[in-house]
């Protein structure tokens, strides 16, 4: 294909192949020109001042947009134009002189679109010019980087923006995984930072030659311009091959390498596992064709495993922590690399242990953002526990000394200690302190542990007084301790290991006065429940309450809705029926009494509100409750809210103790959550109001 | 016990917590700073409680400029309250303590004065001593100290500090001791009115007054009655008189609220026995526009009109020799008159109400100004920047960072600039636009009587949705004049810039011809 063939252009061939350095003087940053001042001389040095070159001249300058900027051209000149400024540069690449001098042909394609020049490429030059041209522009941004021509410093203004391109600068080696992850996304946001002109070459170069990216990773230390180039690559091939990235993770490959290679492998392991779940949901079966049966998550994991042992230990928690951003319940994909990343740790602390692998052991889990990555070890450590009970202890301690480290850090700056959240790996790691507080300390019971370290922290009314922020900080801690020491009895007790039930239920009682205590102070509703019912749950599955514990602890104050509905359905489920409904009419009284008050009606508590008064068979007071709720609360939107307020209705239908008007308001509310569409997680909300109304129906079919 | 006839309630079942602020001076005698005794129900400690083990912990202060280490300490100690009780009475006999070996010196008026500290989160600064106890109000006995030298010391070791580096300490003594120098080396004695829990709360439509017993027992038939109060922008909107018959008291309300508070009384003397009040937004706000002592009169020259800008200055001190005990109570005014004074120097130079920066100190002239900036972050409306020669175009790095850190510190809200210059080089577009697409430029010029195009204002000013200040130098000036920045009491120019801001573009309305600058 020549430029005749394809251009729309009357200029002579001479005036053509002069276009491309048009562009590439005008692009190019150190140069003051614009193209359009650059069209007469450059123009004219090729066909003397002639009428041709006036003629060529007014052409070339009616490519350009009379509104625009002085290099941007007509839309409909954009690919004509690309056409022959790239036939210009594959006809300069084959001259004696060359393109590799200077700098214009990187800028003269930086000027076109890589959509456009890539194909345009592909069909007209051979691939010795792609190579040439290729490991040419790899040397222009060498060049660049050292002369601080990547990023464009006008544009640097305002701590966003220099944030970005610090963020990728600093943190490569900390947290590359991190850092190259969100990469792309500040690379995309750059784009416009850099010089213009450079995205698209690089852009370009990517895309014809992918396996150049570990070259350019090694000449130009850009983070901003690696992390971009790694985006380009993966655009190109996240289809489902992996077998290149793989080929990255070798002894010789750099750190941030092999961050992009797992990036990409991670990325090809979730998009087939979206694939294969769309396949399932679409009810076709998963024949052998459909499905690659290689394993993404096992490969890489095994290519890190042959990188030896402390620096797959590194990577390792390298990758467990970044499988531990995304959604609050932890997904196939994080249960996989827990599960191959445990395998490897294994191998390395029962057949490679070392300083250098203790060393790496400590640091992953200091290096984990969200909360450490405890829960592979302490699996490892717990297996190991009977057999090598030295090197199980001695991993139980590096998981402690980690948890204290961070106690101490959010003691000092009273910070957030975040641990309760909720989240899967926050309570992996808690259920991995709970392991390693047993294999550690084997002699001392958890509760009593959890007891000392509680004691010795500011949480007296006088630390409440002076210092919120460290009694706040305090208070999380001992609740952190608390459920660290339940989880350890469930452990121990699993394991076979005999159980003193007064001393957990008078523990459980010490979890319960301290969230009272708490809430006094600060008003925390919801939030602080989540200890307190944890707390029944064990007590009521480990802790053997009797008739009269339960009604005591009803009677205390400091026991919320939630807490009271989590014991008392936790005590249901053990089949304890005698011992249920002797007690079930006295609690009733109890919560009616205390709960059914429109004070104590707190919004947030309107789900526990309604699971107690359903397990109380109390419809009346599920009425009341939720006419409380809506003459208190009617303008909450929370969806939440609204369906408990409808299970309170519909609870009170089904029992005959509703008034006309609320089950108006029932329909109303439930054709406001539900009348179109259900939401998946609300199905077995709406099917159990569903079975009330039900009921309600057949009873009132049944009395007229 | 008999000297210390006023303190009332039983000690019993009373533990107590007792901060002593000392000086230690290099060559002399270590006094007292500040005594207090904080006293609450031991069953109220909380789920983790300690037995109180009578041990001294010690707290030194950072050293200043003023202050050599080990000078100032905060000595700690939790006890029995009977057993503080029985220091209390030796350092009245004694007029000493000995703390961890070191005799710590007390000079205390023999009559105490009883008042009530209660819950107050609004005006904490002024008005009385607020209560220690985050939930209940308490009761005070205070024994004055008139001695002027720990006052003197200690006015001038707060002026050594920062806020911060008091605040990290302060809090342990319970009692605001910076913001208090007519109490220097008193001996302050707080009971928690612990029997009765009372919680005021905001909810989505209706307030809740909740009042329990501390032991959780039925709460005394007919013992309190209350008040609650709302409001809103000064409006007083509910103050109801209330007998208190249950745990919980429900008043409707259909109107934003921003301030709410209750009082409770025992009906049996109609003590108030617990206050407390609480904005419920614009917290920040209500503190920055308190005025101060001096004033300093700034002419407005466009409009004729003179207004004032409150400044701060220090203030001498009043001496207080007075030791007869009739006279404590006009000795306390006194001392409290003095601190005011002190008080509200201390606060105009915080609140940043004035600032002169020399040429040499563009750097903080430049921090200076964009705190105003970022203070205002959380308010609506426009902020508006006029400075006549805000386009010059011969700007140099430091013009350029300024320029850039206030485009960076105003994005989210609308910045309007007027100017005084047409539109000859648009160095503005040089600016990315998520720099800048928050920022409006005008130029709002007039004719002089040579045809020349000048500004049509001359004043420099920055107007925030919170405050006024005026600028007097332009800032391509400020690195080689100086700038001053004044904050403004009163809506000097926000007319004026609204004024200009509202005129048309592209047209001359009067003689002043308007031009957007753009991007």
């Amino acid at each position: 294909m020549t430029s005749n063939e394809t251009s729309t252009t009357s200029l002579p061939i001479a005036a053509q192949q002069a276009i491309w350095r048009i562009f590439g003087n005008g692009w190019a940053p150190t140069k003051q020109s614009t193209c359009r001042d650059l069209v007469e001389p450059i123009i004219q040095k090729q066909l003397g001042k002639t009428d041709e070159a006036d003629r060529a001249i007014a052409e070339i300058r009616s490519w350009f947009d009379p509104d625009g900027g002085p290099n941007e051209l007509r839309r409909d000149m954009s690919e004509p134009v690309a056409r022959i400024i790239v036939d210009g540069i594959r006809e300069a690449l084959s001259t004696a002189t060359g393109i590799e001098n200077h700098e214009t042909a990187f800028w003269a394609m930086g000027s076109v679109s890589s959509e456009v020049a890539a194909p345009i490429i592909r069909s007209s030059w051979s691939p010795d010019q792609i190579d040439k041209f290729a490991a040419y522009v790899l040397d222009t941004l060498q060049r660049l980087h050292k002369s601080g021509h990547i990023i464009d410093p006008k544009h640097i203004f305002g701590p966003d923006i220099r944030g970005a391109t610090a963020h990728t600068q600093e943190m490569a080696h900390d947290d590359p995984l991190r850092t190259f992850h969100v990469g792309p996304d500040a690379a995309y946001e750059a784009y416009d930072l850099m010089y213009p002109g450079i995205p698209a070459v690089v852009c370009l170069v990517m895309e014809l030659k992918p396996e150049m990216l570990p070259k350019l990773v090694n000449k130009v230390q850009d983070r901003l311009l690696q992390a971009f180039a790694a985006s380009c690559v993966a655009g190109i091939h996240a289809a489902s091959d992996y077998r290149q990235p793989l080929s990255w993770i070798a002894d010789n490959s750099s750190t941030t390498l092999i961050a992009f290679a797992i990036l990409h492998i991670l990325e090809i392991a979730r998009e087939r596992e979206i694939a294969s779940r769309t396949l399932r949901n679409s009810g076709a079966a998963e024949t052998a064709d459909l499905v690659d049966a290689s394993d993404p998550i096992a490969d890489l994991v095994s290519g890190i495993a042959a990188l030896g042992p402390a620096r797959s230990t590194w990577w390792a928690f390298e990758l467990l922590n970044h499988t531990s951003f995304g959604p609050d319940r932890k997904q196939a994909m994080a249960e996989q690399v827990e599960q191959r990343c445990t395998q490897l740790l294994e191998d390395n602390v029962v057949n490679h242990w070392s300083n250098e692998v203790t060393n790496e052991l400590e640091d992953g889990l200091r290096r984990g953002t969200l909360a450490p990555r405890g829960k592979p070890l302490a699996d490892i450590a717990w297996g190991m526990r009977d057999a090598q009970p030295e090197k199980a202890s001695q991993i139980s301690r590096i998981i402690l000394d980690e948890h204290e480290r961070r106690m101490t850090i959010a003691l000092e700056d009273d910070a957030h200690f975040p641990y309760l959240a909720g989240r899967w790996n926050h309570q992996d790691w808690l259920i991995a302190l709970g392991a390693a507080v047993v294999i550690h300390h084997n002699d001392v019971d958890p509760m009593d542990w959890a007891m000392e370290k509680c004691k010795a922290l500011p949480l007296s009314a006088w630390a409440a007084d002076e210092e919120v922020g460290f009694f706040r900080a305090g208070e999380e801690v001992a609740r952190t301790q608390m459920t660290v020491a339940l989880y350890a009895v469930q452990l121990l007790t699993e394991a076979g290991r005999a159980l003193d039930c007064g001393k957990l239920r008078t523990f459980v009682e010490k979890v319960w006065a301290h969230a009272d205590f708490v809430r006094k102070y600060y008003g925390v509703v919801g939030e602080d429940s989540g200890t307190a019912a944890f707390a029944a749950r064990v007590a009521a599955g480990l802790g053997e309450p009797d008739q009269a514990w339960v009604l005591q602890q009803a009677y205390s104050p400091a026991i919320d809705p939630q807490t009271l509905w989590t014991l008392l359905d936790r005590i249901k489920s053990q089949d304890n029926a005698v011992f249920y409904d002797k007690t079930l009419e006295e609690i009733r009284k109890i919560a009616s009494d205390r709960y059914i008050n429109p004070g104590e009606a707190h919004p947030q508590s309107a789900p526990h509100l309604a699971n107690l008064w359903v397990l109380l068979d109390a419809p009346q007071e599920a009425a009341k409750t939720a006419q409380v709720l809506l003459t208190y609360h009617p303008s909450l939107a929370d969806r939440a809210h609204s369906i408990a307020i409808l299970k309170m209705l519909a609870f009170a239908e089904c029992g005959g103790e509703i008034e006309d008007d609320l089950v108006e308001t029932s329909r109303l509310l439930y054709d406001g959550l539900w009348g179109k569409h259900t939401l998946h997680h609300e199905v077995h909300a709406q099917q159990e109001i569903d079975a009330f109304l039900g009921w309600a129906k057949a009873a009132q079919s049944q009395s007229s | 016990m008999d000297n210390i006839p006023v303190i009332d309630g039983g000690s019993e079942n009373r533990t107590s917590r007792m901060s002593v602020l000392a000086w230690h001076p290099k060559d002399g005698k270590a006094c007292n700073l500040f005594t207090h005794i904080r006293h609450r129900r031991a069953d109220g400690m909380g789920p983790w409680p300690s037995e109180p083990d009578g041990v001294w912990r010690t707290t030194t202060f950072p050293p200043s400029e003023l202050v050599q280490p080990g000078e100032i300490k905060l000595h700690v100690m939790d006890a029995p309250y009977a057993y503080c009780l029985e220091l209390v009475k030796d350092i009245l006999d004694k007029r000493a303590m000995v703390l961890e070996g070191i005799e710590v010196c007390y000079a205390l008026e023999r009559s105490a004065r009883c008042h009530w500290a209660y819950r107050n989160t609004v005006g904490m600064d002024d008005r009385s001593v607020s209560s220690p106890f985050t939930r209940h109000s308490a009761k005070a006995t205070e024994f004055w100290s008139l001695e002027p030298d720990p006052r003197d010391y200690w006015r001038k070791v707060c002026e050594s500090y920062t806020s911060r580096q008091l605040e990290d300490v302060l809090p342990r003594l319970a009692f605001p001791l910076d913001r208090r120098l007519d109490r220097v080396g008193n001996l302050m004695i707080s009971g928690a009115e612990d029997e009765i829990d009372c919680e005021l709360a905001k909810e989505q439509t209706h307030l809740r007054l909740d009042v329990n017993t501390a032991d959780g027992t039925d709460l005394p038939e007919n013992a309190y009655f209350a008040t609650i109060w709302a409001g809103d922008s000064d409006d007083d909107l509910i103050h109801r008189h209330l007998a208190i018959t249950e745990r919980h008291t429900i008043i409707n309300v259909d109107s934003a609220l921003d301030q709410i508070g209750f009082a409770l009384y025992r009906r049996r003397d109609g003590q108030c026995i617990d206050r407390w009040e609480a904005p419920l937004v614009r917290e920040i706000n209500g503190n920055l526009n308190v005025s101060s002592s001096q004033t300093l009169a700034i002419h407005d020259t466009r409009r004729g009109t003179t207004n004032t800008v409150s400044i701060g200055d220090a203030k001498s001190v009043i001496k207080v020799g007075d030791k007869n005990p009739a006279a404590l109570d006009s000795a306390i005014r006194r001392e409290t008159l003095a601190r005011k004074s002190w008080q509200q120097d201390r606060d105009a130079r915080s609140r940043r109400n004035l600032g002169r920066f020399g040429p040499d100190q563009t750097e903080q002239a430049i921090d200076f100004f964009l705190s105003f900036l970022s203070a205002s972050g959380h308010s609506d409306g426009p902020i508006y920047l006029a400075d006549p020669y805000f386009m010059h175009r011969n700007f140099d790095d430091t013009n350029e960072r300024i320029y850039s850190s206030m485009f960076a510190t105003t994005r989210g809200r609308q910045l309007k600039i007027l100017c005084g210059q047409p539109s000859e080089d648009d160095w503005l577009s040089r600016y990315p636009s998520i720099l800048t697409n928050h920022v409006a430029v005008r130029s709002v010029i007039s004719k002089d009587g040579n045809g020349k195009y000048r500004p049509a204002f001359h004043d420099r000013y920055m107007i925030t949705p919170d405050k006024e200040i005026i600028i007097t130098h332009s800032i391509n000036g400020w690195h080689d004049h100086g700038v001053t920045f004044a904050t403004l009491s009163y809506g000097v120019y926000r007319a004026e810039a609204e004024e200009l801001w509202s005129l048309d573009v592209g047209h001359n309305t009067n003689g002043v011809y308007v031009e957007e600058i753009k991007r």
